[in-house]
This record gives C-alpha cells, structure tokens and sequence, in this order.
C-alpha cells in the first residue's frame, strides 16, 4: 500500500547508480590497497610511523627517568607503542617492494624492530629510571634514522 | 470527535497512552470505511508489527518478522482523547495491548532491585 | 537562588558529559596533523550542535515528544524504520568505541589485562545504571568528566604561539593536502554534532516533563553546556598541535592523548587526564546505550524512561541490556577502539541528515509547535546547518576512502 511517492533516484537511473557504486569500489580499492606491495609513498608513511612511535616512546622515557609517570602507564602505554612497531618490523621485513627500493624497506625494517626493542626494555622496566635514560637517548638516535628514510 | 483532524499528521503513527497514561504502542494503521462516492470514515485503529507489513514494502516485513508478528484492532469508540498523543478509555490490558512488556516482567523482577 | 544552582550544576554535567571519545581522538589528531588550523572547524560543530539540541529540547517541550516519537510521526514509518536501522547500526558503534575506550583507561591506570578490563567495565556500567538514580549518575559522570580541564592547562604550559592559535580560528585552508584536511574536518564536525546525545537530551526532557516554561532552560543548557564543551575540544586540539605535530607524532591510541598532559604537567596530570577520560567516555557510554534504547521504544510505542524502574519497563530494560552485551562481546573480538572510534564519527555524519531534516521540518510546524516554532535565527541557522550536513553527509565516506582513513 503506501501512498504513491516519488520514484527513488536509483529506480529512475540504474546505470547511475551502478557507475557510482564502481567508482566507489574503485577508490576503496586503490585506497586500502596498501597491504600488497611496499612502494615510495607506502615506506615514506611508513617510516614516518616509525619515527613517530620512536618519538613517542622517547617521550614517556623521559617522563619515566623523571618520575613524571606511573608504573602501570608506563609498562601498559609502552607496549602498545612496543606492538605497533613489531607489526611494522614484521611487515616491512616481508612483504614484497617495488623496484630498486628493497634495501630501504628492509632498513626500515630492521629499524622498526630497534625501536621494539627498546621499548620492550622499558617494558620491563617501568619505574628504572637509568634504564629509562638510556632508552630515551637510543629511541631518540633512532627517530632521526626513520627521519632520514622518510625524506 | 466531531472536529477534523489531519490524519497523516495528528493520528497516524502516534503514541498511544491507556488510561493510566502507559505508554502501549503506536498508531500502526487506521481501518477506514467508507466506499468511493460516501464520506470516509476511521472505524479502527491498527496496531503491531503484522501491521508493518503493509507500510514499508520488504524492510517492514522483516522487521514484523523480527517483532513477531501480533494484530490488535481497537474500535475508533475506544478513543477518548486525541492531543500530542492518543489516549485511550481503558486500561492497555484490556484491549491485549503491551502485552510484550507484560510477559517479560516477571524475568525482569527476578532481578533484585528491578523495583527501585 | 537554588534554581540558579542548579542550573550551574547542570551545566558543569554538560561538560563534563560534553567530550566523548570521537573528541578526543579527532580534536587531538587534528592538532597532531594540521596544528591550530581546524580551530574554526571547531566552532561550526559547536554551533552547530548548539542550534541542533535547542530545536530538539523545545520540540520535546511543546509537543511532548521525543526525537523518534517526532521522526516516526513526521516521515512516516517506512523512512522512520530506515532512519531507526541506520541510528542503531551508528549507536552500535560508537557505544562498542566508548566500552574500548573505558577498558584501554581502566588499564591504563591499573594494569590488569585488557579482555578482563571489558567485562568488568561492561558489568560496572550495567549495575551503575541499575542502581544509580539518573540524576546521581549524570553528576558523578559529569564532574569526573571535568577533569579534563586538564588538558586546557596542559595547552597553557606547552606554550603555543598564541598568535597562530587564534589565527586558527579564522576560516582558512593553508595546506598542500586539502584532501586530508576535509577528511579532519568532516570528523571534527561529526565529533561535535553527535546525536546520541541529542536523542538522549530530548528524551530527557520528555521525561522531565519540560514545558513552555523551560524553554529558557533548554536554551541556557544548550548554549552555555555545549559552548563550555567546545573551550575543551579547543584544548585538546591546542595540546595536539603544540606538543605531537612539532614532533612528527600520530597520537594512535588514548594512552597517545594522555600523554599530551603527562609531558607537561607530570605524573598529575597524566591521572587526571585518565581520569577526567575515563569518566567522559563512561557517562558518553551510559548515554549511547541508552539512546539506543530509547529510539527503538520510541519508534515501537513501548514503555520507556530513565526513571521508571526496570521493571516498570520491561522491552525497555531488555533492550539496552542486548546492546550492552553486544557491545561488551564486539570490544572482545579485539578491535581497536580507536579506529572504531573514527568509523562511527563518519558513519554518523552520513546518518545525520535523517534525524535532523525531520527535526527541522517538526520545529517549523505550526500545527505541532504554536508559537514556538522556528523563529528567524533558529531558521537561518537550522537551514544553514541542513546544508552544512548535507554536504558532509555526502562527502564523507569519499573522503574516508580517499585518504585511508585520514592516513594522507
């Protein structure tokens, strides 16, 4: 029953409807298409990522060498950071690149797991404040690694 | 109710309120009599899910086979007021109305504190 | 003189309940990514939601309805039946979002691992919401919730350059990557306009019993609440720009937001922030499980009410305990809560147009509103703000696709 309403727009034009449907698969398409190849744009997003896990990381070090934190923070927040970085290493360690920039990628690669590493020792250690120290001073050498690899 | 009221807008889809003013469905439907050529009349108003069917073509359908079906007619009599809502003369029981809230009250009041 | 008091305390609830976890994540990103220059954005949401949450308190005060009770009515049932599917899918998520955001908090501060953190929260919640007068809860919510002044402290002492925050208030686009800068904005404006709490707000004053009478009330609340909940949407946003975007950091988690009062302001202010967090995201949680509750009793007819006890209304009660659940068992599956959060803000942009144009087209309704339908200004700015949402509604999920999720 109902009473008699204006035909919808995708009964009036299917055709419409049907390229604009395409082109919407389309751009997902293109857009979430990063879990194939690692190419230019993928490492340079990349290693920012790094860089900024490495930074962040720094960061609650040196709140912790300074007792600026609290222990479950520190161990919980710092391995979320740890987490995020160890699935970039292993990404970046396996998957396929685009020509020529193969090496980067695996630097990155191996960076990502540096900057894991180091925060799976504050991890461990969340109220050490030498410990703390020394992470700091490391995570910071290597942002301005990934900082390089992302020019 | 002698003074015209806009079907669409001031009946159609409204609450209902029984006499102690619980609240006990909406108006799903109206049943109107009344032939081509004689004055069209309301005779009844619809409510329950059954009655979604007719209103939203598939998507109604489903959702009355979700809220499982149930027809209840109530005689155009029974109206004893028709401002923001539609208020009714007896009680919602009386009429099989609400009677989804009346079966799953007492699993809800085996609950401690369910009676705040 | 209690009146007066009692407004005060209503209004310091509404900020506090104000900030849910799409402010957080976007205000903060959007600092993160393109510093001071969304603060204009900002204040279009915040007018926006303004505008949006007087029209639906003064047609529950004149019509005595609810948003849906008007929605159903206005549209009729078929469209009310899609616009109640698409409320409850958007609800779904944002109320699956806010239970993340409380169990990453709970063990932020405690520890304890996050699978066990999500049943206790949910279980918390649920006995709150059974025990707790309405009343008691909105306050405990409320004043926790202002804890996150913090984070306007924490702008303060990361001293920004004041000169480019205010210029961020003039609307402008200075920036290569204009696709990613919509995409913040389109997020920022979803964040501020959300309409769980619009549904819950009118509701609310249904079950008040607001009348004529209170129509100055509703104003006051809406104008100064949200207004007051905006100045904090600007804090975080500074603390995004001034401490994370210099840094080249992407704040990915709550713990990320945290720390944006941590690095300035110590061990202090890293608690009240999780604090201040924790209850925001919480009372935001109570709000939406309950929106949800209330649109599908609105739209059916049945029985419903914060006030009323559980069982005075059954369907009710049942119902935002299945939401609660689900919600409870979708956080388990281990989605991150804030990607979740992102999603929800767009998709409930895109649903937004639904709920707002009937609102819209019942406030102008003489026959429902009298004399107080829509004056000028309330017109002027409920059209414009149509259009606004509109255009967003159309151009979000492009946006979404376009820049992956606002990754650039």
């Amino acid at each position: 029953m109902g009473s008699p309403r204006i035909k919808r727009f995708h009964q009036h034009h299917p055709q419409a409807v049907t390229r604009c449907l395409a082109a919407v698969c389309a751009a997902a398409l293109l857009a979430g298409c990063n879990g194939g190849t690692v190419d230019q744009h993928a490492l340079k997003q990349d290693a920012g990522t790094i860089a900024s896990l490495a930074t962040e990381g720094e960061l609650l070090a040196n709140d912790v060498s300074k007792g600026a934190s609290t222990t479950y923070f520190a161990r919980v927040q710092s391995d979320n950071l740890r987490k995020q970085a160890a699935n970039l290493a292993d990404a970046l360690g396996s998957r396929q690149t685009s020509a020529g920039i193969e090496p980067k990628v695996r630097k990155a690669g191996k960076l990502a797991g540096q900057v894991a590493g180091q925060l799976a020792r504050l991890h461990h250690h969340p109220v050490n404040r030498t410990v703390a120290k020394s992470v700091q001073h490391r995570l910071s050498d290597l942002s301005d690694e990934a900082d390089k690899l992302a020019k | 109710m002698s003074e015209s009221i806009d079907l669409g807008l001031g009946l159609l889809d409204h609450q209902l309120l029984d006499k102690d003013g619980r609240r006990c469905g909406n108006v799903d439907d109206l049943a109107i009599e009344g032939g081509p050529g004689e004055p069209a009349e309301v005779v009844a108003i619809l409510v329950g899910p059954d009655v979604w069917r007719e209103r939203a073509g598939w998507i109604g359908r489903i959702a009355a086979w979700v809220a499982r079906g149930g027809r209840v007619r109530i005689p155009w009599g029974e109206v004893a007021e028709v401002s923001a809502h539609v208020q009714l003369k007896k009680t919602a029981a009386e009429y099989g109305l609400g009677r989804g809230d009346d079966r799953l009250r007492p699993y809800i009041e085996k609950i401690p504190g369910s009676h705040r | 003189m209690n009146k007066i008091f009692g407004v005060a305390l209503g209004i310091l609830a509404a900020i506090g309940g104000f900030v849910d976890i799409g402010d957080l994540v976007f205000n903060v990103a959007a600092g993160a990514t393109f510093g001071y220059q969304l603060l204009w954005v900002v204040v279009i949401g915040v007018v926006g939601i303004i505008t949006y949450s007087e029209m639906c308190g003064r047609v529950s005060a004149v019509s005595q309805k609810a948003v849906f009770d008007a929605v159903r009515e206005r549209v009729g049932f078929k469209a009310g039946l899609i616009t109640l599917i698409a409320a409850e899918i958007v609800n779904a998520m944002t109320l699956t979002a806010e239970i993340g955001g409380v169990a990453i908090c709970l063990q932020l501060l405690s520890g304890l691992p996050y699978r066990l953190l999500i049943v206790l929260a949910a279980i918390v919640l649920a006995i709150v919401v059974w025990i707790v007068n309405f009343d008691w809860i909105e306050r405990i919510f409320g004043y926790g919730g202002l804890c996150l002044l913090v984070f306007a402290v924490a702008a303060v002492k990361l001293h920004p350059d004041w000169g480019a925050v205010g210029h961020g208030f003039v609307p402008h686009v200075d920036t290569g990557n204009k696709l990613l800068y919509g995409y913040f904005a389109i997020g920022l404006l979803g964040a501020a306009m959300t309409p769980y709490e619009v549904y819950f707000y009118s509701s609310g004053a249904v079950e008040e019993g607001w009348t004529v009478k209170d129509l100055g009330l509703n104003r006051l609340n809406a104008i100064v609440g949200y207004g007051l909940g905006g100045f904090l949407s600007f804090a975080l946003m500074i603390v995004g720009g001034a401490l994370f975007l210099g840094k080249g950091i992407d704040p990915a988690t709550l713990g990320s937001i945290a720390m944006g009062a941590e690095v300035p302001l110590g061990q202090i202010g890293l608690l009240l922030a999780l604090i201040g967090i924790l209850f925001a995201v919480a009372g935001a949680s109570i709000d939406t499980l309950f929106s949800g509750a209330y649109d599908l009793a609105q739209f059916c007819g049945f029985e419903w009410g914060r006030h009323k006890s559980p069982a005075g209304a059954p369907r009710f009660t049942l119902t935002w305990i299945v939401l609660l659940i689900l919600a409870m068992l979708a956080v388990m599956t281990g989605v991150d809560a804030v990607k979740l959060t992102e999603f929800a803000v767009i998709f409930s942009v895109v649903a937004l147009p639904l709920t707002y144009l009937p609102i819209l087209l019942v406030a102008n309704d003489k026959a429902y509103m009298g004399n107080y339908a829509n004056g000028r200004l309330a017109n002027v700015l409920g059209i414009l703000y149509l259009v606004i949402i509109m255009i967003v509604a159309l151009t979000a999920i492009p946006l979404m696709l376009l820049t992956n999720l606002g990754q650039g």
